[in-house]
Parts: structure tokens; sequence; C-alpha cells
């Protein structure tokens, strides 16, 4: 009894967890449609999101490649299938590991610090300053960080694309004997369109997944610099696992059909 | 134009924490241009009651009218405009600290349509005001020391000239003569610009100095206020034993329980 008492207070948290966070991704959204905008901070973040996690998230991509062309060149040289090597790497890192990568790498950068930055200010009461100040602290600091997660995300994951496929080309052609121009023809033949685009829409997902927990957590947090570092680790796990939950959901409803 | 009508008018407002009831039924008329300055021991609720009124916190029961209009329950667009009248000098100043010492000051400022130049101009005298000289205005707040940020969102809180301007302890953390400086810029903020003025603090020096009325604040209610010059023949025995700052008397009680 105990047990099952304990089973049901946890579902219910859970369920006020989730309405919560649905309607503040919802008032975001609401805020992002109407004026006032800030369009220098949404430079800024824009910046700081895509320019500063481009060396991060193309070194994961790179080395992402690089292993995918080994360990499937290892596995399929087993059924003398190596020409499938150039289509493993590049349907791989379209389709998964770019965004993926991407995602928890830049959650891991910029979901810590939206988290951190938005608690410090809730906690020092610059928030309710805001407030004072006649500014909607949805409108100044929610709303561009979300227009630019939006926006940067699939960019930076078509960069982590291109390096990706790079990785594998380099290791197939320079360590595993591979034809450089054959090795290309392969990957330009197998990519369909629908692979790259599936990975850039779950970009825009993961970015603003990224965005709401970041923003959530430090919006909601109290209780000084522990509240602070707790709303900064909620933020990263809470993303990473959406991330990873929501990549399952897409390709789900992506490639359901396919053969 | 005989009775000078109410500014601010607080009714019955009861706020509480979970179970700790913090504001239990406190009303409190402040008229137009008077300078009132709030009283009380620490944690007895006294800038809960201004975030009551800014809005920042939204009571359980009870009425805040801001110029006859009532603002528990309004929406966000009208509080906004509401709040374009107000100043807020935070207890522990919440300056933004990523932006730099006059963007903050000038902060009000920049959505009311005045050009970068224009509102840094008027944020460096505004800091002059203060007491505080322009080569800090591209400084960083974490540069600043404690008593400096505290002049910085005094600053910032009167930039915009508002009508009404809430101060959460203005001179704590000051030296005597700084203490003495900001008396007499919140006394001077009253005087010129007619604005209305809600002050909390410790030091009955400062009070007596800006101060047209005094209220002291105890269990959640204001248990007295009256005139600057009655306080200290008050008859109560809580406001007599706060402002001589005895141990001994009733209000240790409840310290104790
Ligand atoms: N956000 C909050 N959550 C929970 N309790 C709060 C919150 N804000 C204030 N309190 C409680 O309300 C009470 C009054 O707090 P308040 O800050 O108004 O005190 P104060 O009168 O301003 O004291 P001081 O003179 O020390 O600044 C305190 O007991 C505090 O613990
Ligand atoms: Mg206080």
């Amino acid at each position: 009894m105990k047990f099952l008492q304990r089973i049901g207070a946890l579902t219910f948290a859970f369920l006020a967890t989730v309405g919560r966070i649905s309607r503040f991704t919802a008032t975001a959204f609401s805020h992002a449609v109407r004026p006032p905008f800030y369009p220098r901070i949404i430079g800024q973040q824009m910046i700081e999101i895509g320019f500063f996690s481009l060396p991060v998230v193309g070194l994961t991509a790179v080395f992402a490649g690089m292993v995918l062309a080994l360990q499937s060149f290892t596995g399929f040289s087993r059924f003398n299938a190596e020409g499938a090597v150039a289509n493993v790497v590049v349907i791989s890192i379209t389709r998964e590991l770019g965004p993926v990568l991407a995602g928890l790498m830049v959650s891991g950068r910029i979901g810590a610090s939206m988290a951190a930055e938005i608690g410090t200010m809730r906690v020092t009461e610059q928030v309710d300053a805001l407030t004072t100040l006649s500014t909607n602290p949805f409108k100044y600091l929610v709303v561009p960080r979300l227009i630019a997660g939006l926006a940067m995300l699939p960019l930076l994951v078509f960069v982590a694309d291109i390096i990706g496929v790079l990785g594998g080309y380099l290791v197939s052609v320079f360590s595993l004997g591979f034809n450089a121009a054959n090795y290309l023809q392969s990957t330009f033949d197998f990519m369909e369109p629908l692979d790259v685009v599936s990975g850039l829409v779950k970009a825009a997902v993961f970015g603003m997944i990224i965005v709401i927990m970041g923003c959530y957590h430090g919006y909601h947090s109290q209780g000084g610099a522990q509240g602070v570092g707790k709303a900064t680790t909620n933020a990263v796990v809470s993303s990473s696992i959406l991330i990873l939950f929501f990549d399952f959901f897409l390709t789900g409803i992506f490639f359901a059909t396919d053969g | 134009m005989d009775e000078p009508q109410s500014k601010i008018r607080i009714n019955e407002v009861r706020k509480s924490f979970g179970t700790k009831v913090v504001l239990d039924g406190l009303s409190l008329d402040i008229k137009k241009g008077e300078s009132v300055v709030v009283i009380g021991g620490s944690g007895v609720g006294k800038s809960v009651m201004l975030k009551c009124i800014l809005g920042l916190l939204i009571p359980e029961s009870g009425s805040i009218a801001i110029d006859d209009q009532e603002t528990v329950g309004i929406s966000q667009n009208d509080r906004d405009r509401i709040n374009d009248k107000v100043g807020m000098l935070f207890q522990g100043a919440a300056l933004f600290d990523s932006q730099s010492v006059w963007e903050n000051v000038s902060f009000g400022l920049m959505t009311k349509n005045h050009s970068q130049s224009e509102a840094r101009e008027i944020a460096i005298a505004t800091l002059a005001r203060v007491g505080l000289s322009a080569d800090i205005a591209d400084k960083n707040p974490a540069e600043l020391s404690s008593g400096m940020k505290k002049r910085v969102g005094l600053a910032r809180a009167i930039a915009s000239n508002p009508e009404i301007i809430l101060f959460d302890e203005p001179t704590t953390g000051l030296d005597p003569i700084m203490g003495d400086i900001i008396n007499d810029l919140i006394v001077r903020c009253v005087a010129e610009t007619g604005a209305t003025t809600v002050t909390i603090t410790h030091d009955m020096q400062s009070a007596h100095k800006i101060a047209d009325r005094i209220a002291m604040i105890f269990q959640g209610k204001i248990i007295w206020i009256g005139g600057t010059d009655e306080i200290n023949d008050s008859g109560n025995e809580y406001v007599d034993q706060f402002i001589q700052g005895r141990t001994d008397g009733p209000i240790q009680m409840a310290v104790r329980s």
C-alpha cells in the first residue's frame, strides 16, 4: 500500500511538472510573436549558441564519422560488403549522430549556462527588477534564446553533417584504402534529401528542448547558489533525456514506412 | 482640493508562504506626494509588502490600489503600465550583471525611445545625483563595492522620474556621510518631482529626516502609524522598544516563541 501510494505521488508530481513545462513553452511561444522584440540579444545568443559551439560540435562530428567508418568497415568486411561503408556513414551521420551528438554537446554547453545565468538572475532578484522596469522577463530572457536555439541548432547540425562525413571519408581513403572518387560518388548516390532534412528538423526540436529546459529550470530556481547548481544539473539531465526520447519519437514519424 | 488623494491604498492584504503567514491583514494608505517610512524587525515582511505593491508577489486576499486602480489580479499589460510609474530600489540592489553601470541606470529609459547617447547622458547625470562619478559608468556592477551598488540601484530607480519610488533600505551599507546624502536625495525627490515614496529602513535617524509619516509593521499588520514628530512619544510600547533598540519589552516574546 505504501509502495502504491509512493508510485501515485511520483506520477502526479511528474505529470504536474510536464504540465508546468508545457505551459512555460506555450507562454514563451506566445511572447515570441508579440512585440517588443530584442534583436540585439537575439544576435548575441545566436553567436553564443551557433558560433561558439562550432569547435566542440565539429570535433565530436569528425570523430563520430571516423569511428563509424572504422567500425562499419570491420563489420562489413566479414560479408565482403565494404562498399556499403560510405552509405552507412552518411546515413548514420545525417539522420542520427549529427543531430543527437550536437544536441547533447550543446545542451551541456548552452543549456547549463542558460540555467545558471537565469537562475542567478532569479535568486538575486534581477528577474524581479526587469519586471519593475516594465520589461517582461519572458520576452527579454526566454524568447531571444528560444529563437536563437531554433535557428542555430539546424545550422550547427548541417555543419556537423559535413564534418562527420568528411571524417568518414578521411579514414576510408587514407587508412582503409578506398578510392577517393568512388567513396564520394557512393556517398552522394546513397544520400537522400529526407536523411538531411529529418536531421535538421530534429535539430530544431532539440534546440527548443535545450533552451526551454535551461530557461525553465533557471527561471524557477530558488534558494541561492545551491538552487542555481541544482537548476543547472536538472537542465542538462532533463534536456539530454528529452533529446534521446524525441529522437526516437521523430525517427518513428519520419521513417515509419521505410523499407 | 482639501484632502490629498491616495496614491497607494493597501487594504487588508494577506500573504503567506506555505503555512507561514507573513502579511496578516495589512492596511496602509499613502497619500500623493507623501513620504512614508516603514520600520519593523528583520523578517516581519517589509520587503514582501513592497513586492506585493509591485505585483511581484500576489496577495492571497485584500486589495492594493494605485491611483485608485485595483492592481491585485490585473493583466500583465495593465501591470506594465502601472509599473511605468514606479521605481524600485531592491534590498540587494539587483543590478543586471551582464550590463555596464550606465546601461543599468538607463535600462528603464531604453524602452521609451531614448537614443543611446541620450540615455547615457541621463544615466551619468543620475549617477551624479547619488554621488557617483562618470568614470564608473562603463564598469561592470561586479567591480563595485556594495555601497556603490546600492547607489547605482538607487540611480536606476529614480532615473525615469517615476511618480512612486519604493526604497528598500537605501542607506544600509553606506557610511554616515553618504547615508545622509542619500537622505537628502530622497527628500529632494519628493520636494522637486512630487514623487510619492515608501522607504524601508532600520536607521531611525534617516527615518526622522525623510519621513512625513512613519509606520511600524509587527506580526503582519501595521501596529502604529503617525507623524514623524509623534514617534518619540507614541505611547505604543512596541514602537518605544523598537526605536530605543531595547531587548526587553513586548517584542522579545515573539522572538522566543
Ligand atoms: N519567496 C519567499 N519564499 C518563502 N518565504 C519568503 C519569501 N520571501 C520572503 N519570505 C519570508 O517572509 C518573511 C518576511 O520576509 P521579508 O524579506 O519581507 O522581511 P523584511 O521585513 O524585509 O526583513 P529585513 O529587514 O531583514 O529585510 C521572512 O520570514 C521570509 O522567510
Ligand atoms: Mg527586507
